[in-house]
């Protein structure tokens, strides 16, 4: 490993740490939520050991403040800070979407795609809150849309724009409020065969920008013909405004490409292209990516690998990585540091290169793959 | 539900502790064990399941050409049965891989070009349909650069089961005789090129059975059990999502793997089977505690109940009819083997598989 990654100790640092560990009661579903001092820090989909699926949102130490339903798997929170609204999505290719509120009692809405579309598990608030947006499948069409969802009328949806390309996934609202970026994977499916994709021979990945208002076209990125099976999946835009992705490779095993990269309105997809000694394995799949809350740093979570990679945003440089466990979930905290969150059930706080600075370890949890800061 | 925290402040100190030093006291004394264990699984598995079916599919998939050339020649009832019967063969032999998704049958959309199926889209058959009414000829010299959807089983499917224009040496039929016959040979080509990178000198094999550092793809033996558990577990899931599930929720359109030749229920047995013997090579039961018994007999009723059906609500030969299994029941029996092979099975063999790593999107 080179000098400038992470110290790699070759243990299970859970090992070490689970003689001394302190257990603390997690807070049952119909607890007050949120009592003086509970502050939500994170929210995660996540799976428990009986087999339900629910959002959990947590304090910064991992306690459990609120655990909300969800009939089936779910995947990414979209989050309006200001007006404590959330909504989950089920994942690809579910079809529901639970919206919850922080500010009142009022119990979750639920609702659904309409016929023939399905969810990719991803949406965005507009930054007003008064809109959501949702990347979706026309399903007979092979095509991918950006549903248009009014939050007043209990998220009723009023229009939707084309994606731009096929199988869009995450999507996020520049910091302009007026574009969308769409991470068109490129993978086709439809819900009679879940999750089998039915064109991998033929997919063709794109990173789109889209005018939130009108849908059109602003601009799209493609990658070239010996990458077209590289699966652009999870976005997130850096402090000067660049988005940066992870991708998924649905290529033969005897190719391993750059699967993180980044691409601007006006700018071509780039992958990071580190020197060979900073060369990190990430097995063919990033999970999730999030960015410092100054847009420094970016973070890639590799879960085949159990790696999380750290890159320097200004300069596309690999500044570190540190080795966890089925890490996918991680979302930028304060300052430099990373939250990140395992199918293990674990929450930990890192700086890039440095140590863990803590972790805390939720029983019969499993971590689903996004983790979002609240607000 | 519980919650354990803690901060890292003294594990400062230790990681200033040299690292192999570090390594050296705390690794456990299983592990050692677990790796020959490993070892061992893969070993076992490859040998005695992967390798011999990945070969019975190149063998039977050989025998395709002559039989399609035969039928082109003489147009002949006999030569017809005995096309239909390699092509079936072949199809089972495949089914027997089906969910063995990595390594060769990855490489180049080897998988999708052998068998593009599901097709829920039509596209095989639309793009079928133009290529042969454009007759090209240059087509057939460069099968492999066409689309994936007409260079496997399911176009020469569509070819030799058509019975408004059957194959033989009747001119109608020329062209797409000469398909047919081209295509036969790229499943040959397909499954041998599978079959030579699984066993060649350095092929995949050598990769699964040599972990190591300098091994682009395993590290350690547990690298390449694991990976074997992945596919077990994407045997469950695929049978259960692809072939039993539209079944259950009564999906229009279903027509199953293979329609055209009456195969679901053989390639439901077909993979059944092999998922079965793939289960019982690996043998993870072994790694139980002894307080784990109801694990083994949850396991034992429910291959019970894979092996007497047919997959479609029926039993297989032999079982009298009040045994069957509704699709439901299947469904339910695949998805939990699945789970209990997550929760129980894998973590006692030390092969415990993480949530997002087996499934994230």
């Amino acid at each position: 490993m080179a000098t400038d990654m992470a110290i790699n100790v070759a243990i299970d640092r859970r090992s070490l740490l689970i003689g001394s560990l302190t257990m603390l009661a997690a807070r049952p579903f119909s607890a007050p939520a949120f009592a003086a001092g509970e502050a939500i820090a994170f929210v995660s989909a996540s799976k428990h050991a009986d087999g339900r699926y629910s959002v959990l949102l947590l304090s910064v130490d991992g306690a459990i403040l609120r655990d909300v339903p969800l009939s089936a798997r779910g995947h990414d929170i979209a989050i309006h800070g200001p007006s404590g609204r959330a909504v989950a999505f089920a994942r690809r290719p579910g079809t529901f979407a639970v919206a919850f509120t922080t500010m009142t009692n009022a119990p979750p809405v639920v609702f659904a795609a309409a016929a023939d579309r399905h969810f990719y598990g991803h949406g965005v608030f507009s930054l007003d809150g008064r809109l959501l947006y949702v990347s979706e499948n026309d399903i007979r069409g092979a095509r991918g849309v950006i549903g248009i969802y009014d939050v007043a009328s209990n998220y009723k949806k009023i229009g939707e724009h084309p994606s731009h390309g096929v199988g869009p996934h995450e999507i996020i609202l520049l910091s302009d409020g007026k574009t969308l970026a769409v991470a068109n994977g490129g993978l086709d499916t439809v819900p009679d065969f879940d999750r089998v994709d039915l064109n991998r021979d033929a997919m063709q990945p794109s990173l789109t920008f889209v005018d939130a208002a009108s849908g059109a076209l602003r601009a799209k990125h493609v990658l070239p013909d010996s990458l077209r099976q590289l699966s652009i999946r999870h976005i997130v835009a850096d402090a000067n405004g660049a988005v940066w992705f992870g991708a998924q490779w649905e290529g033969g095993p005897s190719e391993t490409p750059q699967l993180i990269g980044c691409a601007g309105r006006d700018r071509a997809i780039t992958l990071i292209d580190p020197p060979e000694r900073n060369r990190v394995d990430l097995k063919g799949y990033v999970g999730s990516v999030a960015a410092s809350r100054d847009g420094s740093v970016i973070a890639a979570s590799a879960p085949k690998a159990g790696r999380i990679v750290f890159i320097d945003s200004a300069s596309g440089a690999i500044k570190a990585a540190s080795d966890f466990r089925d890490v996918c979930g991680i979302a930028g905290d304060h300052d430099a540091v990373f939250a990140t969150t395992s199918g293990f059930g674990v929450l930990r706080h890192e700086r890039p290169g440095a140590a863990p600075i803590s972790q805390a370890e939720l029983q019969d949890i499993a971590f689903d793959n996004h983790l979002r800061r609240w607000g | 539900m519980r919650v354990m925290s803690k901060s890292w402040p003294q594990l400062l100190s230790v990681a200033a502790i040299s690292t192999t030093a570090l390594s050296a006291a705390l690794i456990p004394a299983s592990y050692a064990r677990d790796a020959e264990s490993h070892y061992a699984i893969v070993q076992r598995t490859l040998d005695t399941h992967v390798l011999p079916h990945f070969a019975a599919l190149e063998a039977t998939a050989a025998k395709l050409p002559d039989a399609v050339e035969q039928v082109c020649r003489t147009g002949a009832d006999g030569s017809r049965e005995e096309l239909l019967s390699d092509f079936r063969n072949t199809v089972l032999a495949y089914a027997g891989v089906a969910y063995l998704r990595f390594g060769p049958l990855i490489e180049g959309s080897r998988r999708e070009r052998l068998s593009f199926w599901p097709d829920p889209r039509g596209i095989m058959n639309r793009q079928l349909r133009q290529l042969i009414a454009a007759s090209d000829t240059a087509v057939l010299e460069a099968i492999p650069k066409q689309s994936a959807a007409v260079q496997g089983l399911p176009a020469l499917e569509a070819l030799i089961t058509d019975t408004e224009v059957p194959l033989g040496p009747a001119e109608p039929a020329a062209y797409r005789c000469k398909l047919a016959i081209a295509i036969a040979r790229n499943v040959v080509q397909l499954t041998a090129e599978i079959n030579n990178d699984w066993t060649k000198s350095g092929g995949w094999k050598d990769k699964m059975l040599r972990p190591g550092s300098d091994n682009d793809a395993y590290k350690e033996p547990r690298d390449a059990a694991s990976e074997l558990v992945k596919a077990m577990l994407t045997g469950f899931q695929l049978i259960a999502t692809t072939e039993i599930e539209p079944q259950v929720l009564k999906k229009r359109g279903f027509d199953g793997p293979y329609v055209r030749s009456n195969l679901p229920k053989l390639y439901f047995r077909a993979g059944i089977n092999s998922l079965d013997a793939y289960y019982q090579a690996m043998a993870l039961e072994a790694f139980l505690d002894d307080d784990k018994d109801w694990v083994k007999n949850w396991t034992g009723g429910a291959w019970r109940t894979l092996r007497e059906s047919d997959g479609a609500g029926g039993v297989v030969s032999g079982v009298p009819k009040t045994f069957a299994a509704p699709v439901r029941k299947v469904f339910d029996m695949l998805i939990q083997m699945r789970r209990i092979v997550v929760g129980e099975i894998s973590p006692a063999a030390a092969l415990a598989v993480g949530f997002n790593e087996l499934d994230g999107d």
